[in-house]
């Protein structure tokens, strides 16, 4: 008997238990950390899935890069704003963790297909190339527009 | 019943939106919304679609995101250079600041 649909669900239960946390967190910088968890806690998920070339990616670019991005702009942007107001009422939703777990065990896909990185890439290079082109200039350009947005009007000293 | 936990992901990133007026806070549960989606593609691959299919729309998904936190980013920090806040509510123009 496969213990993975426990396994699956203890991992969602604890993942949920993280993106509740950023819900309820305090200070962005504890919400920061809290969502790496999250991303973390979701590429486990996605390799459970028995897709581990997208969890990997998922904790890299989101875990990684993203939140590096975000841990940035929370220590850059101005003091005195970090306490957030909340009601009680809100911590009601840590009863999601225990409830998303139990449910992710119960419906734990055991045929689910295996996406392995030699067929994504296979896929990718073979049958997507253009595709993959587009992407790679999608970034440039997301990189070129975030540059032309930080870059201040007088001087042209970057923020 | 197999898309509920995706389910209940994507609502927590909603209500992180919702419950906060700060824009990088706002962003994470946008973040979270995101990987919902891609958590909710990935388990249709086992009931309706073709798994190459499903994982380069998660790839996909997963650049786009970074290109959209790249910009959404760099657009809040700009707006906290301008107006020493990142409080939504504080934002109510979309003129260009040269007064």
């Amino acid at each position: 008997m496969s213990v993975m649909p426990e396994i699956y669900g203890i991992t969602t239960a604890i993942t949920v238990a993280f993106a509740v946390g950023v819900l309820l967190a305090k200070k962005p910088l504890l919400a920061g950390y809290l969502l790496t968890l999250t991303m973390v806690g979701l590429g486990a998920l996605f390799w459970e899935l028995k897709s581990p070339l997208l969890g990997g990616l998922q904790i890299l670019v989101y875990g990684g890069g993203v939140l590096i991005m975000v841990l940035f702009v929370v220590m850059l942007t101005p003091s005195g704003q970090s306490s957030v107001d909340w009601s009680s009422s809100w911590r009601a939703a840590w009863i999601l963790s225990p409830v998303a777990g139990y449910l992710a065990s119960r419906s734990y896909p055991l045929h689910a297909p295996v996406i392995s990185g030699q067929l994504l890439g296979r896929w990718l290079l073979m049958r997507q190339g253009l595709s993959l082109e587009v992407l790679a200039v999608l970034l440039l350009l997301a990189l070129v527009a975030a540059l032309a947005i930080a870059i201040t009007q007088k001087g042209g000293e970057a923020s | 019943m197999t898309y509920l936990p995706a389910v209940i992901l994507a609502l927590i990133g909603l209500g992180i939106i919702i419950k906060n007026r700060q824009a990088v806070l706002m962003f994470m549960g946008v973040e979270i919304l995101l990987a919902a989606g891609n958590w909710t593609a990935l388990l249709a691959a086992d009931q309706h679609l073709i798994s190459q299919h499903v994982a380069v729309f998660v790839l996909f998904s997963i650049v786009v995101a970074a290109a959209e936190a790249t910009i959404g980013l760099s657009i809040v920090l700009r707006l906290a250079q301008r107006h020493q806040t990142i409080d939504v509510t504080r934002f109510s123009t979309l003129r260009d600041g040269r007064e």
